[in-house]
């Protein structure tokens, strides 16, 4: 139910409607699909307060109407029947189905804007089809995300994600589209009334065929035979900052990595999982069923100082897998016997608390080099958000290093003489080679939060930040980079992992949201909360910035991504692991 | 929202020193802070998948594919499995479960190649890594393929050394050319779909035979349920803190009885049956922990509001006897619950209160070893006594393994410090002093911080002579010292020294131009001199910072209200007691203010919900009594201001309001008595000289 008088926020009157037909043949523009990128947000006279304030009110009224649309029996009494609301028309709906022969089918339900009030009880109606909530289902849902709200001459504008399950034909169906929003302005006594709603593009997605199987987490089923499962990795971080002395530094951020690599040559692939402070690093040997048994001990890899991250990868090109791996106490580099036994042959104590390694035979000497990732210039702080200097280009954070291979899994720091010590200062979580400008040696694209990232073209074993020429530096909060040619024309394209944030996108065009700041830093604080990125290599040394912000873009606060064609159908897709810190409490910060 | 809030539109525009921005580096502080306490932080997101829409852009199909996720996920790889030609996910995250291997179950569109390669190991490293793989592809549109070997990729991962394709319409045969680093080229041809080849550099391509499995071949293996970590055993043993207690004949005992023998604190209620059940074990071991020269305190929390615990109507002593505990007992006070969470605030990095039971294991020096949350079997506590002497490093994590840095080399001092700090930051000065004590015996110099946290300490003392010396000190080690700066310039202001306190105030703002507690007290320093347009200015500045900062509402709603200016006064006291609703300041001054604009009843409730709340304070039957006499409700008005005289808060105003009260009832003689007594207290208080005259 609606709160305050039952479908009070759907009241309308004439000359308001008109104001609405004038701001969505605006907003129509801003959908064009040539350009992707969103326009520039214009400062906005309102406050943060107000702006909190009237987002606020219009998720609660929002919530109402989701709440009425899942209600499959409800009907309108005779007065709200009566009322009326300027709205899409249903019946001038365009079909396009894009992704034609798949076993998902993801279609594009275009429609055009009513200029004719509709009936309040007709709009609901048609809203129920076309999300398929007509079937009552415990799967179904209906969620808005609001991230845009300005107020224009007595009215609310607000943009909003909508995200909607529903059933039709046995079948789950998908939707998503974004909204835009018409609202009387609220008041300490008023919520906001509803009086346009527009949804220019709904995209749906369910699968061809009915009872199509999806993915299953078998990670009981494959590790549930190990202590370590039942004892160590079934358990979150929450629990174990309760269960280990902070002095070990378990790393409550759980910043712990994945390798996956052949450590013993039986051909089957293996399992290292880095952990807290506390809890021993652990490798898993894959049976020929495809178990896993916890070798950690017999291996000597079983650390318990804190690490993020380890490579499996033949640092002495003798035919198996080494393990290099970062811990809160120094880098380790320890030599493969050929049987999964591990001994410790070189050490790095200056190198602490790195993160992601990854190897790269940047000098094409035939052997493999190794660049770690640093993050706080103190390495002593492990478990803690950073102060960053300034929050949006800062410049205090820890210095990468890339250790050149000398043989005998010795190695030397190279970053100064590489070039790398230029810029070295950014908050790096995580780097990805490339050859991107396909001249035969592998290129650097550097993640960094709080700044800008950095590209690093490789010239004879030698870097230069091509980063602004290139147009890849991707303003924002730069958590992690892949590469793969996601639109098949011969070039590596980049994704790259950084945050959307609705309080941002809601608080930062406000009056008062640091009135000092320069106009060309404002723009850039939005552009950090935009999402996530695809730049598209353009072949010729350039990148362009083609992501669609409320489609691959958004993807919350995300880390790592894998990169891979998960349904064989010729096209690389993307899995983004998101989410930051889910505690009881759930009040955002 | 505190991010953007508070913390983002205060950085500096350049990079500036950490140490040249101190408002934005003290709003950090506080969101670790309230992450500590058990805030999220975009948290129960969903994890998308991206379908790659045959290059007409991407559609998020997670739920769909059921892997929509809301852990906390951090790593993803990529690898096929289970080896039926797709591939599968190993994701970990911060949340339980830490690891997933997201099996895909999916009908695949096409079928896919599997290429491993393996380099010479001269020319190309033997992992291959940066090896670019390239399919030929007939008839597609001129569209292509490519991949590149690599180790290490994305956020904290490492993928599968096998490199996959998949293959959509192609049906057959297919070529691949490989440019190996160091500049090689080569092209194999007729490798089939649906298959993996191993390639070895010049050397051709190897078809590479492995069964698949099927879903019915992982059988979700018995899981011990039995199993239970328990207890944290601590790095550097830590100092309990006095608890003193009640014992069961009434009277007050302390912890400080027990030093010389180990002992085991046990926190429990009587409407908590894991505490029941292990009382009772302690209660059947009484030889055997006597044996070891130890003895247990079993401190019972009933009706302790802060513990989320049931409580029955039981006796708790009856309990103990029915259980045949005859060790150490007695009743918790509330404060003994502030200092443990305090410990295990220090110890765990998170602030939260303490579940029961709980229990500490303690040393006969007095020092928590070990520290217990939800149930202690008797096998782990035993075992955990025996090691008290000789502890092992391997009881110091819940699992074993092997360290790189031995976590026992320790700088003892600073930690201990650091220790007291928490104490003396969580309201218990008298504990800080005494860690203070144990680790500052020699003449070594002290730390501004140290100097700092000593000086807080000793004005909740009440030592403000000491707590300024302290601060000078601080000052004088670092003349930039920010917090002791307001800190000594508060103290002087207490003082009523306005000209003392004024410049210490100007320096601290001088360094942090956006310094809150500095712009507050100037404000409170000009008001006092009349310059209230200058008050004003600074309030303002403070809420347009900090929009949330309650004591700046505050002072601006009580400057309003003191230049007349009501409805503005309104706008900002209802701002503060919406930001802080438990505080009676923000409403008593509010019901000041309604009483001014003769809103009684509105007045009167604000009145009676501080009486509500917070009862020792009299300002509110002052105010109540002053409405009772606008009502003409004489004898309430009486009464209200003869509660304030019995809370000791006799002053000349109640006394005055007694008189006029019972004036107005008639009773002459009671009024003339009450009239005295104010112009005892204050001979010169206007509104008693006034009524003498009418009189």
């Amino acid at each position: 139910m609606f709160k305050r008088s039952r479908f009070a926020i759907f009241s309308i009157t004439f000359l308001v409607m008109i104001g609405c037909l004038l701001f969505l043949g605006c907003s129509e523009k801003q959908e064009d699909p040539t350009s992707n990128v969103e326009l520039a947000v214009s400062k906005e006279t309102s406050t943060t307060e107000e702006a909190e304030a009237w987002s606020a009110a219009v998720k609660e009224q929002l919530s109402e109407l989701a709440d009425t649309l899942l209600e499959p029996t409800e009907s309108l009494s005779k007065d709200d029947s009566a009322k009326t609301i300027t709205t899409i028309d249903f019946q001038s709906k365009q079909q396009k189905e894009r992704n034609a022969g798949s076993s998902i089918r993801v279609r594009d339900l275009s429609y055009s804007f009513s200029e004719t009030p509709t009936g309040l009880g007709k709009f609901f109606e048609q809203m129920k089809t076309a999300l398929c909530f007509d079937v009552e289902s415990d799967e179904s849902y209906l969620k808005f995300k609001v991230y845009r709200v300005q107020s224009d001459a007595g009215t609310l504008r607000t943009r909003q994600l909508l995200t909607a399950s529903g059933f039709n034909d046995g079948k789950n169906i998908r939707s998503q589209a974004v909204v835009e929003a018409v609202w009387t302005l609220p008041d300490d006594n008023q919520l906001p009334e509803l009086l346009s709603f527009s949804m220019p593009n709904l995209v749906q997605s369910e699968f061809r065929e009915k009872d199509t199987e999806g993915f299953e987490d078998i990670a009981p089923n494959v590790l549930g035979g190990n202590d370590s499962w039942n004892q160590q990795l079934q358990l979150g971080m929450n629990h174990w900052v309760r269960r280990i002395d902070e002095v070990l530094k378990p790393d409550f951020l759980g910043y712990h990595g994945v390798a996956v690599g052949d450590v013993d040559g039986d051909g089957l692939e293996d399992l290292h999982l880095c952990q807290p402070g506390g809890l021993p690093n652990l490798l898993f040997r894959q049976e020929e069923d495809g178990t896993l048994t916890d070798i950690s001990a017999a291996a000597g890899i079983d650390w318990l100082d804190n690490s993020t991250a380890a490579l499996l990868v033949d640092l002495d090109n003798d035919g198996d897998k080494d393990l290099a791996v970062a811990t809160k106490a120094a880098f380790l580099i320890l030599e493969n016997d050929g049987a999964a036994v591990f001994t410790l042959r070189s050490e790095f104590r200056e190198l602490r608390s790195g993160y992601s390694p990854t190897a790269s035979d940047y000098d094409l000497d035939g052997d493999l080099d190794l660049l770690i990732l640093r993050y706080n210039a103190d390495s002593r702080e492990v478990g803690d958000f950073p102060t960053p200097h300034p929050f949006h280009d800062a410049r205090n954070g820890g210095a990468n290093m890339l250790l050149k291979n000398q043989g005998q899994l010795r190695f030397s720091d190279a970053t100064q003489e590489s070039g790398l010590g230029e810029g070295n200062f950014r908050f790096s979580f995580a780097a990805a080679w490339e050859d991107y400008d396909n001249d035969g040696d592998s290129d650097l694209y550097v993640a960094n939060d709080f700044g800008p990232n950095q590209l690093l073209r490789n010239d004879g074993g030698k870097f230069f930040d091509t980063s602004v020429e290139s147009m890849s530096q991707d303003w924002g909060f730069g958590m992690s980079a892949c590469w793969g040619d996601l639109d098949r024309d011969g070039n590596m394209d980049l994704y790259i992992s950084s945050m959307f944030s609705g309080a941002g996108n809601l608080l930062i065009p406000r009056s008062n949201f640091n009135p000092s700041m320069a106009e060309q830093t404002r723009q850039r604080y939005l552009k950090m909360v935009r999402g996530n990125s695809l730049m598209r290599n353009n072949g010729s040394g350039g990148f362009s910035d083609v992501t669609s912000p409320m489609d691959e873009g958004y993807a919350g606060w995300a880390w790592g991504a894998g990169l891979g064609d998960f349904n064989n159908d010729g096209w690389e897709d993307l899995y983004v692991a998101n989410g930051y810190i889910s505690q009881p409490k759930k009040d955002d910060l | 929202m505190f991010l953007w809030r508070r913390v983002a539109p205060q950085s500096p525009e350049e990079g500036l020193k950490p140490s040249a921005t101190p408002g934005y580096v003290r709003n950090f502080r506080t969101l670790n802070r309230l992450i500590s306490e058990g805030n999220s932080f975009s948290g129960y997101e969903h994890n998308p998948l991206f379908l790659n829409l045959g290059g007409e852009g991407f559609t998020n199909v997670a739920g769909l594919l059921g892997i929509d996720f809301d852990d906390d996920a951090r790593a993803v790889a990529t690898v096929d499995w289970d080896h039926d030609g797709d591939l599968d996910l190993w994701v970990t995250n911060r949340t339980s479960p830490r690891v997933r291997l997201l099996r895909n179950n999916h009908p695949h569109h096409g079928k896919s190649l599997l290429i491993r390669l393996i380099g010479n190991g001269t020319t190309t490293n033997k992992d291959a890594v940066g090896a670019r793989i390239s399919l030929s592809l007939e008839g597609q549109g001129g569209l292509q393929q490519i991949r590149t070997v690599r180790a290490g990729e994305g956020f904290l991962a490492q993928s599968s050394s096998w490199i996959h394709f998949g293959l959509g319409e192609i049906e057959k045969a297919v070529s691949v050319q490989i440019a190996w680093p160091g500049g090689e080229t080569e092209s194999l041809h007729g490798l089939k779909a649906g298959k993996r080849y191993l390639i070895n550099q010049s050397k051709g391509a190897q078809e590479i035979r492995v069964n698949s499995l099927s879903v019915d071949d992982f059988p979700v293996p018995e899981i011990d349920e039995n199993w239970q970590e328990e207890g944290l055993w601590l790095v550097n043993r830590l100092p309990l803190p006095e608890l003193s207690y009640i014992d069961e004949k009434g009277s007050v005992q302390s912890t400080k009885e027990f030093l010389g023998k180990p002992f085991i604190v046990k926190f429990w209620a009587t409407g908590c049956d894991i505490c029941l059940d292990e009382l009772g074990e302690l209660a059947k071991n009484q030889k055997g922990i006597q044996g070891l020269q130890a003895t247990v305190l079993a401190l019972n929390v009933d009706g302790l509001a802060t513990v989320s615990q049931e409580t029955s109507a039981r006796d708790s002593a009856s309990e103990l006897a029915r259980l045949g505990y005859k060790m150490s007992s007695g009743k918790a006070r509330l404060e003994n619950l502030g200092k443990i969470e305090t410990l295990v605030e220090f110890i765990t990095s998170r602030r939260r209160s303490l579940n029961i039971p709980s229990s500490f294991l303690v040393d006969e020096k007095g020092a928590v070893a070990a520290f217990y949350e939800g149930p202690l079997s008797w096998d782990q506590l035993s075992t955990d006594m025996d090691l008290l002497r000789a502890p092992t490093q391997a009881r110091l994590t819940p699992r074993s393994g092997r360290w790189y840095e031995d976590p026992l080399d320790q700088d003892e001092s600073s930690y201990l410090s650091d220790y007291a700090t928490l104490f003396a930051t969580n309201g218990f000065p008298d504990e800080a002093q005494i860690l203070f004590d144990l680790i500052q015996p020699s003449g070594k110099s002290k730390s501004p911080q140290e100097l700092y946290n000593q000086a807080k300490v000793a004005t909740a003392q009440g030592e403000f002579e000491e707590a300024k010396k302290l601060y000078q000190a601080a000052i004088k080690v670092n003349p930039e010292y920010g917090q002791a700066l307001t800190g000594l310039g508060a103290l002087f202001l207490m003082e009523k020294r306005l000209d003392l306190a004024q410049p210490f105030f100007e320096k601290a703002l001088a360094i942090d131009p956006n310094h809150a507690t500095a712009l507050i007290n100037l404000a409170m320093i000009d008001r006092s001199r009349g310059n209230q347009a200058r008050a004003l200015e600074r309030l303002n500045r403070v809420v347009e910072l900090n929009p949330d900062y309650t004591a700046a509402r505050l002072n601006l709603g009580s400057l309003y209200a003191s230049m007349g200016e009501f409805p503005a006064a309104i706008v900002q006291l209802k701002k503060a007691m919406l930001l802080d609703p438990e505080q009676p300041a923000g409403r008593l001054t509010l019901a000041a203010v309604y009483a001014d604009t003769k809103q009684w009843e509105k007045s009167k409730d604000l009145y009676l919900s501080v009486v509500e709340s917070h009862p020792q304070i009299p300002q509110s039957f002052l105010g109540l009594g002053a409405i009772f006499e606008a009502e003409g409700r004489h004898r309430d008005a009486v009464k209200s201001y003869q509660r304030v005289i019995i809370m000791g808060g006799g002053s000349a105003q109640a006394y005055t309001g007694i008189a006029r009260a019972f004036l107005a009832l008639g009773e002459k003689k009671s009024a003339e008595k009450a009239l005295k007594a104010a112009l005892k207290i204050n001979p010169n208080y206007p509104a008693a000289l006034k009524l003498l005259q009418s009189k």
